[in-house]
């Protein structure tokens, strides 16, 4: 059988061919010496030298960098042929300042790379090119930043080459440029007018010959004024060449040229927009904005005019208000109002929103939380409006709030405006609760929805909360059930122009569903046929627009790969090559999935301690080849001490044992015992030796953690023993007062610093998680950090707020912080007291209690 | 290791540093494919020495930062095709000398026989194909070259190419078989 391509390229690959060292030098010799012998044999010829000097880019740009210098500190030593030259002399030698934009392009059909130069008289220079911000003085880099990265950065070989030709031109004259351009050897170079080149009597316009090379310099300077404005270097050989476009103004603050002054805007939290950074504390001599900072400040904010109000008989609340844009400094646009409050202390969520550009008209509908069976009339609406830059760490900035008292009620929006039927707010709602897990709340909408899905899209859209609630509680079967039934109409929907592309997300919780389920073929087969389906265009379509929407349905598909992959690894544990087979990608090379974690992969797994841990795996397997496997655990000391990370517990070919590394200090884990229940009740005994562990315990699956950690202290000749004891214990109350978004609380001191031992401070931030912490992790952190020592004897907490269950009743979830703050050290107590009261109206009474303690000591005999 | 563009700028300079790492980057990637297009090692070294001598003596006329790779293999297969053009017996020249120099990568001596061997039957199979498909083959497999650039070093449409290596790789799979049932 003739082999297959594949393996006849990969044994054309194969064939490698190397020559001995000796050749290698003997080459590399050779080509060195032709090197030094072609340098010397241009040495004298300045007009190959030229060539070469001039042909690279970046000394082109550096070429520009001297004109540029020499334009500023005057021209003083040329030549005396030209009179108009010497009166362009004389203008710029009564310029304080200028900037200059360098456009370098390398070839004929490149584009060209840009670079903005500004230089005072005094030759401090700051240049912007691509993403960084370069610094320098008398022609040496002082500081780089990349703005983008927001850090100090090497700088770019451009722009540290333009400086360093800078610093060679001293003192500034066009003699010396020509010394540092032609090394002394083309001294004769004088800008002469160029009459045939002057198109107008405005414009004064000088070449420069560049001996011994077809490449020139042209520069036009107004007659009237002076000044030149355009250099341009040009080479007709290739069409490379660089321009040089000047501007003139007053000479910008000491703080734009401070490498200092704009680390420290550098740092700030406000300046986000890359624009901000890239032109910080520039000025525009005709007063025009700059910067997104620029605009804001000639703006402000300021609130939306609204125009009218109305409450639907459901209950919906629809605003629509001009001049709804609100620019922020960092230039992005918040529109219309972002919360609503009513006299009836309701929580409302936004399930709309729109602005029409032109008008500058914002549309909006809130609902309250039980929308909408809720149908309260309230005497007063509160509508609040915050620039709000998606940051949740960041409280938003109040832009000001507008009471109503009257307002259409019952009353539908005006046809023109508001485009989705009311009852899509009911499947937003219903929606929501599904992602809050609230399912009888979502149902108790659900059924308002009449129709069937293949007649109507609500039904569909209805039936695909349904299947979402099943997928979420891991109820595959009936998932897939519903999902077998869904199809026809979730093809149908898919198909269906929409105006926009088509969108495959529609099936992932049923392909998902499927996987979960172990029909690997089945959603292979569904992807592809999906894939292969055809959604229908409008005819009036133009072939751009096919091609946008074409490559908009691409990157919708990719889009649902990206949550369907992850997905399918955590919950249907589909290995890496299962996902590679079924959607035809290549995970780990695929940019789409580098920041994605998968059960048996992630791209750190490439790291080596990763590597040496699956080895290590290996290794053992091999072991218990010849070995037997122990009935309940057995701990093995490894031979040699080496860097892993474990990143799976399952040896190669066992399935009934696992492996549990234990690599670092014996305390460690024993202070984890019983752990969150047993927080700050764990005493480690003072005279047990720290033991540095190198581990593996060979357990069976289904062993609890604390089982694994006593077979470990017998180990080691310990054992656990619980004690009552009385013990100080804080009993947590709750005033009952409404709670805080949990984004808006932050830990009580910052910022976040170390005391001399490298220890955090008591107060500072220790952790902090988008999706919010709860009061049973705040409260157990403080007992940990309490007892950090493993003595014993810290502060307990026992709570009584019953937050968590006002919280699980009214729907509000169970998160009250953003940020957990560090509790160790003597003066956490005070601290926490006040934090926990100023943040979520916890207050602590103290009292002796008797608790039970985990004691870990020698075993008795 | 430092980005081929600075590598360039210095060579550029006059870095004869920058020209060490350049040649330890490429040098045997370069042989390789010198080696695989004529079937001729000396051969081989001596085109790549010239490739980098004639570049160290106008460094400008590399200009495009990034694709220095395929540049330099461009430039290895242009010099190949004149050696070609110019001396028709390396058409045909015995691979010998180039199969007891191939890099081993094994360390079992079984299985290094056995990669000698299949390595001696590619070399052999890929020597009795057509130049020009050979070439194409050769380029897109180790040069990694993409097929519209091999279509422009050889003057002809990407489609051109495309043929030409599905031909050869056609021809190379029914060679290989032959050997296999003989």
């Amino acid at each position: 059988m003739k082999p297959s391509k594949q393996s006849v390229e990969k044994r054309i690959r194969g064939i490698q061919y190397d020559a001995s060292p000796e050749t290698h030098d003997k080459v590399i010799g050779s080509v060195l010496s032709a090197m030094t012998s072609c340098s010397q044999k241009h040495s004298g010829a300045s007009a190959l030298l030229g060539n070469l000097i001039m042909k690279s880019p970046v000394t082109k740009l550096a070429f520009a960098a001297v004109l540029v210098t020499a334009a500023i500190f005057g021209f003083q030593h040329v030549g005396s042929s030209s009179i108009a030259w010497a009166d362009v002399v004389a203008q710029f030698n009564a310029v304080p300042y200028f900037s200059a934009t360098v456009y370098i392009k390398e070839d004929v059909a490149s584009d060209p790379k840009q670079m903005e130069v500004w230089m005072s008289r005094d030759r401090r220079t700051r240049i912007r090119i691509g993403t960084q911000v370069v610094f320098g003085n008398k022609g040496h880099v002082i500081k780089t930043f990349d703005f983008q990265q927001r850090q100090v950065a090497a700088p770019d070989p451009y722009a540290e080459q333009f400086m360093e030709r800078l610093s060679r031109v001293e003192p500034f004259s066009l003699d010396a440029v020509i010394r540092v351009m032609f090394q002394g050897d083309m001294q004769d170079v004088t800008p002469l007018v160029n009459p045939d080149a002057v198109i107008s009597q405005d414009m004064v316009v000088f070449d420069i010959d560049l001996p011994g090379t077809p490449e020139w310099v042209r520069i036009w300077a107004l007659r009237e004024s002076r000044l030149p404005v355009r250099f341009k270097i040009w080479d007709p050989r290739s069409g490379d060449g660089t321009d040089v476009v000047f501007e003139y103004a007053n000479e910008q603050s000491d703080a734009f040229f401070d490498p200092n002054a704009f680390e420290t805007q550098l740092q700030g939290r406000q300046n986000r927009s890359p624009v901000n950074m890239a032109y910080a504390n520039l000025k525009d001599p005709g007063g025009k904005a700059m910067t997104p900072e620029d605009m804001f400040a000639q703006s402000g904010y300021h609130l939306p005019d609204i125009k009218q109000v109305g409450i639907t008989p459901d209950g919906a609340v629809w605003i629509i208000a001009d001049k709804g844009r609100n620019r922020m400094p960092d230039g992005r646009n918040v529109y219309g109002f972002s919360r609503l409050e009513d006299d009836l202390d309701r929580e409302y969520v936004r399930v709309y929103a729109s602005h029409v550009t032109l008008a500058d008209q914002s549309q909006q509908v809130f609902v309250p939380a039980g929308y909408p069976f809720d149908q309260r009339i309230p005497g007063k609406l509160i509508v609040i409006c915050e620039a709000d830059d998606g940051r949740v760490r960041v409280e938003h900035e109040l832009i000001g709030t507008v009471e109503l008292t009257q307002w259409q009620q019952d009353q539908s929006w005006p046809d023109d405006t508001i485009r989705d039927p009311e009852n899509t707010f009911r499947l937003s709602m219903a929606w929501k609760h599904c992602a809050q897990k609230r399912y009888d709340e979502a149902e108790k909408i659900l059924v308002t929805i009449p129709g069937t899905p293949n007649e109507s899209r609500m039904a569909l859209e209805r039936e695909r909360v349904r299947l979402r609630m099943l997928f979420i509680q891991a109820a595959y079967a009936e998932a897939v059930a519903m999902g077998d039934g869904l199809m026809p109409a979730m093809k149908k929907e898919y198909q269906r122009w929409k105006g926009s592309s088509a969108d495959p997300s529609l099936f992932t919780d049923y392909l998902t569903a499927l996987a979960c389920l172990g029909q690997v073929d089945r959603v292979k087969d569904l992807w592809q046929e999906i894939k292969a389906t055809k959604p229908e265009l409008s005819a009036t379509l133009n072939r751009l627009a096919r091609e946008h929407i074409a490559e908009s349905t691409a990157y919708s598909f990719e889009l649902c790969l990206r949550t369907m992959v992850p997905q399918m690894s955590q919950k249907a544990h589909l290995s890496i090559e299962q996902l590679d087979a079924l959607f035809d990608i290549d995970i780990k090379h695929n940019e789409a999935f580098t920041h994605l974690g998968f059960w048996d992969w992630n791209p750190e797994f490439d790291q080596p301690e990763y590597k040496n841990w699956e080895r290590h795996l290996a290794d053992l397997s091999e072991y218990f080849q010849t070995h037997a496997l122990p009935e309940n655990m057995v701990l093995l000391e490894r031979d040699k001490k080496e860097a892993l990370k474990a990143n799976q517990y399952k040896m190669p070919n066992i399935a009934s044992h696992y492996v549990h590394n234990f690599d670092t200090h014996l305390k460690a884990y024993l202070k984890t015992y019983r752990y969150p229940e047993s927080a700050g009740r764990v005493r480690i005994e003072a005279h047990i030796p720290e033991v540095i562990l190198n581990h593996d315990l060979i357990y069976k699956p289904e062993t609890p953690y604390h089982e694994m950690l006593r077979f470990l202290m017998d180990h080691f000749g310990l054992e656990v023993v619980e004690v009552n004891e009385p013990r100080t214990v804080w009993v947590a109350h709750y005033d009952g007062r409404a709670l805080k978004d949990f984004k808006q609380v932050k830990a009580p001191v910052s910022p976040r610093v170390r005391d001399a031992n490298g220890q955090l401070k008591a107060g500072v931030m220790s952790s902090s998680s988008s999706g919010g912490w709860d009061v049973s992790y705040l409260f157990q952190r403080f007992m940990r950090d309490q007892n950090s020592e493993c003595k014993a004897t810290g502060i307990l907490i026992h709570d009584e707020t019953g937050l968590a269950k006002i919280q699980e009743d009214t729907g509000m979830g169970p998160r009250l912080s953003r940020e957990c703050p560090c509790w160790t050290g003597p003066d956490a107590p005070a601290i926490a007291r006040k934090w926990f009261g100023d943040e979520f109206g916890i207050t602590f009474t103290e009292e002796t209690r008797t608790v039970t303690t985990y004691v870990i000591r020698d075993k008795a005999d | 290791m430092l980005d081929d563009a600075i590598l360039i700028w210095k060579l550029r300079s006059g870095s004869k540093e920058a020209f060490r790492l350049i040649y330890e980057q490429y040098a045997r990637d370069l042989l390789t494919l010198a080696a695989s297009l004529l079937g001729c090692p000396a051969g081989a070294e001596d085109v790549v020495q010239d490739v980098f001598t004639q570049w160290v003596q106008a460094p400008g006329r590399f200009r495009r930062p990034g694709n220095l790779r395929a540049w330099l293999s461009t430039c290895v297969a242009n010099r190949c095709r004149d050696l070609q053009r110019k001396d028709h017996s390396l058409r045909h020249t015995a691979v010998q000398s180039l199969e007891h120099r191939v890099n081993r990568q094994v360390d079992s001596p079984v299985r290094m026989v056995i990669q000698d061997e299949d390595i001696r039957r590619v070399s052999r199979a890929l020597n009795t194909l057509p130049y020009e498909q050979r070439e194409t083959l050769v380029l897109r497999v180790q040069g990694n070259l993409t097929f519209r650039q091999i279509a422009r070093l050889q003057k002809v449409s990407p489609k051109t190419s495309q043929s030409r290596y599905h031909y050869g790789m056609d021809k190379l799979r029914c060679l290989l078989d032959e050997e296999v049932n003989a």
